[in-house]
């Protein structure tokens, strides 16, 4: 479905990704791990379109990601989460949540604002799919709340929320563990799994948590310096000698589940 | 645009509307003119077959109807070219906008004499642009004949190349203020004035005609609102109220009276008599009294207002024939009569000198008389009212 | 007493209208973060348009109203479409110069186009002043409240209720990210020009007749309007209305009482009162202005 052939990005003199090739099926979690600049959040933005390569191409479910602008990719099924979310602070969580379904329909402006039939029906459309990601991931309790004042934890599960809300394909996650509690991150791990079932979406994830990325993903990718340096099930990341490199330098070692970042 | 700066730009913009007003003025004026312009004259403005006045007027922002005066001028200027000009020699007009901005008036005055070398100038309009363009013209000795004023630093004070055609504030203020006391016999008198020049002098002849306002209040001209003046005046039980406005506050201010169902007397200044744009003020204008001296323009009786009124269509087509015009009218008259006066050639002195011995010269707005010691304006001034969208004399004077 | 009171009914009149022009301010800065100073003449412009229809096309009035307000509607789209939105990413300073270019450059073109002999509007009503009790107000006066109250609570119903609403307040927060939601946001900004530029035309509509119009007749009326919106905390509508309010009744007190000299001193001194009060204006919040 999503498919990465010969990607290379570099800014100014620093390459980001060179020459990768990346593919998620549909229905999987794929994992992209690796040391601090390797290039993975890159990754996710060259996806988002905020940035365009210099040279390979990044297709997805046969469509040619390059040529849309970073606001119709929603419109295709990609959504997603951010490292630090990108809350709109002063609206609720419920308004939050909405706004992600912002693209599924389009009534007209005059129907929106005498309620005509299509309007009401995309707002019902909406509200369901927002009850449902507040359920899917336990935000019932602060639906009215105002996003800003919530802990960060629960924002970045609005973020996750929005982006579900948006009815994507494919959903990717930017370090959605970060800053949690051990409990939440399992429970949150445990949700990411779900998200094929409940939302027929597959997972592009980027995190730092290897307890998280290995419990979750049918596929791991680990990059270094830009590069793929190993693709496999969870099973085998841990065992593999240029990835214990990668994170720890060649002179220590260790099992990457103990290197947690 | 390019690199060049918003200055220079303004200054080709500005130069652009001279060089269309001076380009239209010499299409106009008879075409036998071209040839000797161009030879060195003695006077500045003088050439062998034109003579060249400058005037600096509104035509834009808050005074821009102040403007259509100009269209008096013109049209004044090319009945006398119509007629056989001054000495052989066709008159023409330089006008520029000053946007009633004092400094503008300024630079445009210079220009006026270095860029356009105008000979002299006429019926410049405003109380405060006219005392910035006097501070340009004075120390050069360049003739203004009729400044649209008649606030008293401009009118009490004498300048040697300054000739007055307007009547001043303060005679208008007493005509107002004693109409309003000993002809009307207002018991309680309100006084709305501008917090200006043209609002004080016209307020201090008020006071001379032996008028103490029970109230008076003073206003900025840019207010809007007016909803606490009129409360005020109507709450002091004030039977008449004369007010010393220019027409946009004016307007607003009879619309405040209106809407708390508030009717005194209202007596008002000459600078506000606009019939057609005082239908905006709904019904409160008709029945308003106004001292004048341009008599209503509906006396096609007499002869002067006849001679306008014939004169406008046919050489200012499609102009107003407004009291702005009839103003500019005037004001070319004693232009013209100095001019005409002149014996031998025509020099600012000489103009001066001519100007300095006129006497009982005619005009559409009244008698002007000037000695080498005065040179007031118009002396006489009388009421007319509002009636039917139009000035009409008092009935009984 | 009693004049007391006529003061304050006469400042209502007045307050709804500088709240209407601030809400217009306020519509077109939530979305686009653009203080648009060239509210007063468009709405001159608009009230302008309104007296061809009516003097020289001789459209009956309501008919002539609505094509104004519809024509006010388009100008603001097309403003945002063809001018503002090559200025989106400019500096803000550039952006308050080009508004204010704008600005004068209207004033100037509607003084070409119409002239500056002030011209009469009708109201909208007739009759002559309603007297009730010792006060007088007229029939204008109560139907301006009137329609700027429900003008303004139409508009929070659409903003809080309808889904464009949604999308002008997920806009005002944060614009990237509303775009990467599929949010319109070309469209919202478009039209919330449209909005405000509408809302602006129907202060100067309203007011024309109780001032007579003419191309200066709005420079006043906006920068009282505009001290609405900051007194009010320059984002929140319900801020709009009561800022325009306070500063009609607070005006009008100020030159019954004071002197119209001090008028707008004053109105600025309780601006700098209030906001030293409450930095972010009597209905604004921290993190609205923070954006």
């Amino acid at each position: 479905m999503l498919e990465l052939a010969g990607v290379s990005l570099s800014f100014v003199g620093l390459t980001a990704v060179a020459g990768l090739d990346l593919r998620v099926a549909d229905g999987t979690i794929c994992s992209l791990i690796g040391p601090n600049g390797a290039g993975k959040t890159s990754v996710l933005n060259l996806i988002s379109r905020f940035y365009t390569p210099q040279t390979g191409q990044v297709r997805f479910n046969e469509r040619d990601l390059l040529k849309l602008p970073p606001h119709r990719v929603v419109e295709i099924g990609i959504a997603r989460s951010f490292q630090s979310p990108t809350l709109f602070k002063n609206l609720s969580v419920l308004d939050n949540l909405l706004v992600g379904a912002a693209h599924l329909s389009k009534p007209s402006v005059v129907e929106d604002v005498l309620r005509l039939p299509r309007s009401r029906q995309h707002e019902r459309l909406a509200r369901e799919r927002a009850d449902h990601a507040l359920e899917f991931l336990k935000l019932e309790a602060v639906r009215d709340r105002v996003a800003g004042d919530l802990p960060y934890g629960h924002q970045k599960l609005v973020d996750i929320g929005r982006a579900l809300v948006a009815d994507p394909r494919l959903l990717l996650l930017d370090e959605p563990a970060a800053g949690m509690e051990e409990a939440q991150k399992q429970w949150l791990a445990n949700a990411i799994m779900h998200v094929p079932d409940e939302y027929g979406a597959a997972v592009l994830l980027v995190d730092h948590d290897m307890g998280v990325v290995l419990r979750v993903s049918d596929n791991v990718i680990v990059m270094n310096f830009g590069s793929k340096i190993f693709e496999g099930p969870p099973g085998e990341v841990r065992h593999q000698p240029q990835v214990l490199a990668a994170y720890l330098g060649t002179e220590r070692g260790g099992t990457v589940h103990d290197a947690q970042a | 645009m390019g690199g060049s700066s918003t200055r220079g730009s303004a200054r080709r913009t500005t130069s652009f509307v001279a060089a269309v007003v001076v380009g239209m003025g010499l299409l106009l004026a008879t075409w036998d003119s071209n040839g000797g312009s161009a030879s060195a004259a003695v006077t500045p403005g003088v050439a062998s077959t034109t003579i060249t006045f400058g005037q600096t007027v509104p035509k834009s922002g808050p005074a821009a109807l102040y403007g259509q005066s100009t269209y008096g001028v013109d049209a004044y200027f090319r009945y006398t070219n119509a007629h056989g000009g001054v000495q052989g020699r066709t008159l023409r007009l330089v006008s520029l906008d000053d946007k009633y901005q004092p400094a503008v008036s300024v630079q445009l005055t210079r220009d006026l004499l270095d860029k356009y070398h105008v000979f002299a100038e006429v019926a410049v309009n405003g109380s405060a642009p006219t005392e910035g363009v006097l501070t340009v013209l004075t120390p050069a000795n360049v003739p203004l004949i009729g400044p649209q004023t008649g606030a008293t630093p401009i009118q009490a004070v004498f300048r040697k190349n300054l000739y007055n055609v307007w009547p001043s504030y303060v005679t208008e203020g007493k005509l107002l203020g004693s109409y309003a006391r000993e002809t009307l016999h207002l018991k309680k008198i309100g006084v709305l004035y501008q917090n200006d020049d043209f609002g004080k002098s016209l307020y201090d002849g008020v006071k001379d005609a032996g008028v103490t306002a029970t109230v008076a209040i003073s206003y900025d001209p840019s207010q809007v609102d007016f909803g606490a003046q009129a409360e005020k005046f109507k709450s002091a039980g004030c039977d008449g109220v004369i007010i010393l406005a220019i027409p946009g506050p004016t307007i607003s201010f009879l619309n405040a009276m209106a809407a708390i169902d508030y009717k005194p007397v209202r007596l008002m200044s000459q600078v506000s008599a606009i019939p057609q744009s005082f239908s905006a003020a709904k019904s409160e204008f008709p029945g308003s009294y106004i001292g004048a001296f341009i008599p209503p323009l509906t006396e096609t009786g007499n002869p002067q207002v006849k001679l306008f009124l014939d004169s406008m269509p046919k050489h200012e087509p499609g102009k107003p024939a407004s009291v702005f015009a009839a103003w500019g009218w005037t004001e070319a008259q004693v232009a013209v009569a100095g001019l005409k006066a002149i014996k031998g050639p025509i020099t600012r002195d000489s103009y001066e000198a001519a100007l300095n011995h006129l006497t009982g010269l005619q005009t559409l707005g009244g008698e002007v008389s000037y000695t080498p010691t005065s040179h007031a304006g118009i002396q006489k001034m009388f009421m007319v009212i509002a009636k039917h969208g139009r000035l009409a004399p008092v009935p009984g004077e | 007493m009693v004049q007391f009171g006529q003061d304050v009914i006469g400042g209502l009149g007045f307050g709804a209208i500088y709240a209407l022009a601030a809400l217009g301010l306020v519509i077109i800065f939530k979305t686009s973060r653009l203080v648009n100073f060239a509210f007063g003449s468009m709405g001159t412009a608009v009230a302008m348009i309104l007296w061809t229809l009516l003097s020289a096309v001789r459209l009956p009035l309501v008919a002539a109203w609505l094509l104004a307000l519809v024509g006010a509607a388009v100008v603001g789209a097309l403003t945002d479409e063809a001018l503002l939105r090559r200025i989106e990413q400019a500096p803000s300073l550039i952006q308050i110069t080009i508004t204010l270019g704008l600005f004068i450059g209207i004033e100037g073109l509607v003084g070409v186009l119409w002239g500056y002999t002030p011209k009469p509007l009708p109201e909208l009503t007739s009759g002559g002043s309603l007297r009730v009790g010792p006060y007088f107000l007229t029939p204008d006066q109560l139907l301006i409240v009137a329609l700027t109250l429900v003008l303004a609570a139409a508009l929070h119903f659409v903003l809080e209720r309808t889904r464009l609403g949604l999308a002008m307040r997920a806009i005002a927060q944060d614009r990237d990210t509303a775009m990467l939601m599929g949010v319109p946001t070309r469209r919202t900004v478009a039209l919330s020009w449209a909005w405000g530029v509408l809302l602006s035309g129907l202060a100067a509509i309203l007011v024309a007749p109780a001032v007579s119009l003419s191309p200066t007749m709005m420079d006043q009326i906006a920068v009282f309007a505009f001290a609405a919106a900051v007194l009010g905390g320059f984002g929140s509508l319900a801020g709009a209305i009561v800022g325009g309010f306070i500063v009609g009744i607070v005006g009008n007190l100020i030159s019954a009482y004071l002197s119209t000299n001090f008028q707008l001193t004053f109105i600025f001194l309780l601006i700098v009162a209030v906001l030293y009060v409450r930095p972010h204006g009597i209905f604004g919040s921290a993190a609205q202005s923070r954006q």
